[in-house]
């Protein structure tokens, strides 16, 4: 028993690091298969959806403001708004730019972890 | 045995390092709907929670006293008084001070008395058009910095002038958050004022705030990415606010010298500054002031950098941001500004 060779030390120990990497791998592509998306009506969530899941695209009504929800994306399909930015945004598939419909003080946006912090360039 | 208790330890570690990764500290966020934009706070660490939420009212009560549409704020108040000296407040006196040496040094691309212009264009309003030549001759006569009069804690206007802070005010705001929440013993936050990005120490893990920085042709890309710590980053772009009239796209920084949008070949303009209020100033004030001037002001001045992007698909970067911002995608070649660019024929280096 007391002879564990070096060798065989080692080997358990490349054993366990590629069972954790295997398992890292694996939580990160559990979370990238996520699209989650919120929606948010003067600052309160009032909808969170998985937009991975979407097999059908499906409306919701707000009370200014129509979202369109699709397979991995979402957008503002109308609004009662003068300006229109909103619903010219388009569709957004990730989190870098939030669909802000701001007369009516309607945030759509989706979170996920794309290692960005926050983005400067949005409405100036 | 030895070895044995040296496996316990390697697995340990191993769960240790894997725990790690879903052991983050806790995060506080608040979203608020004020200064005509969607502004995110989020602070880490305690007493975060409390800190936002004073930074929240705070910037409700920066949006009553700013704001040039608000009829009781001190700006209308001091619009309604050209003529005459109206007192103000010393959040005032800050941005009027700051705003006037921009003016000055930019030779008036920037410029907090163009609110004639901007009402006459009405951007953001159902009434955006292009004006007649004749009314924007005529409001052009009350675009001066030069004739606001700053006494003490007292101000000016020449009469028919009226100011708005709309290019430095949210600017001013995140430079005022960020020295608050630093007070309350917050080390860590990320300040997002519409695009106006002001970092507040680095990320709980220690890592620098990674800041993207948004393509101005395609919405949902990146053109590249700021690392940053204690740094504020805003941005002037002429592709979020515009209209169309005749086939032509008309957005909404207008040069206050000429009165019509300015044209200076950039399509967006970054400034990476210690300062949020100046960064603010002098992202719409090298937007205006157009390729050429902007960088010869940044040669002049200093004190902060750049990032340029021009029609023609070009990524101007000043070279102190060498380390800290890095290209995304193919859209755009990148060059590098150095300071002494005295050689006419040498006037950027390429970038990988």
């Amino acid at each position: 028993m007391r002879k564990i060779s070096n060798r065989a030390l080692i080997i358990i120990f490349l054993g366990l690091l590629a069972v954790s990497a295997v398992w890292i791998l694996i939580a990160a592509n559990i979370e990238q298969d996520e699209l989650t998306a919120e929606i948010y009506v003067d600052g309160r969530l009032m909808y969170t959806l998985d937009l991975s899941k979407v097999t059908e695209e499906y409306t919701i009504e707000l009370p200014h403001n129509t979202v369109l929800v699709g397979e991995g994306e979402i957008s503002m399909l109308s609004a009662d708004c003068p300006d229109q930015l909103c619903v010219r945004q388009g569709v957004i598939r990730n989190g870098i730019q939030p669909i802000i419909c701001l007369p009516n003080r309607v945030e759509i946006r989706i979170v996920k972890d794309s290692g960005i912090d926050a983005v400067t360039g949005g409405r100036s | 045995m030895k070895r044995r208790l040296i496996i316990v330890q390697a697995v340990a570690l191993l769960l240790l390092a894997l725990a790690s990764c879903s052991a983050k500290p806790e995060k506080s966020k608040v979203t608020v709907f004020a200064m005509d934009t969607v502004i995110y706070l989020e602070a880490y660490g305690e007493g975060a929670q409390a800190a936002l939420d004073e930074a929240a009212e705070k910037l409700y009560f920066l949006d009553e006293l700013l704001s040039a549409t608000k009829e009781d704020s001190e700006i209308s108040k001091i619009n309604k008084s050209a003529g005459s000296f109206v007192p103000i407040s010393d959040e005032v006196i800050k941005q009027l001070e700051a705003a006037l040496e921009v003016s000055r040094r930019s030779g008036g691309a920037f410029d907090v008395s163009v609110l004639p212009l901007v009402n006459l264009w009405g951007f953001g309003t159902e009434g955006a058009h292009v004006p007649a030549a004749e009314e924007i001759e005529a409001a052009l006569q009350y675009v001066d910095y030069g004739k606001i009069g700053l006494e003490g804690s007292s101000v000016r206007l020449a009469q028919g002038m009226s100011i708005t802070l709309g290019a430095i005010a949210k600017g001013y705001a995140s430079q005022e958050l960020s020295e608050m929440l630093k007070g309350r013993g917050i080390s860590s936050a990320i300040l997002s004022l519409g695009g106006n990005v002001q970092a507040i120490g680095s990320k709980p893990d220690g890592l620098k705030w990674r800041v993207a920085l948004r393509d101005p042709v395609s919405a949902a890309e990146t053109a590249g990415v700021f690392e940053l710590s204690d740094m504020a980053a805003v941005t002037s772009g002429g592709y979020e606010r515009y209209f169309e009239q005749d086939g032509k796209v008309y957005h909404h920084i207008l040069d206050p010298k000429t009165g019509y949008p300015a044209e200076g070949g950039l399509i967006s303009v970054t400034i990476v500054c210690d300062n949020g209020m100046t960064a603010d100033a002098l992202s719409t004030a090298l937007f205006v002031l157009g390729e050429d001037k902007a960088i010869e002001y940044w040669r002049d001045y200093g004190g902060f950098e750049a990032v340029l992007i021009t029609d023609d698909g070009r990524m101007l970067v000043t070279e102190g941001l060498r380390d800290s911002f890095k290209k995304s995608g193919e859209s755009y070649s990148l060059l590098y500004v150095t300071r002494n660019g005295g050689d006419k024929c040498v006037k950027y280096q390429t970038g990988r």
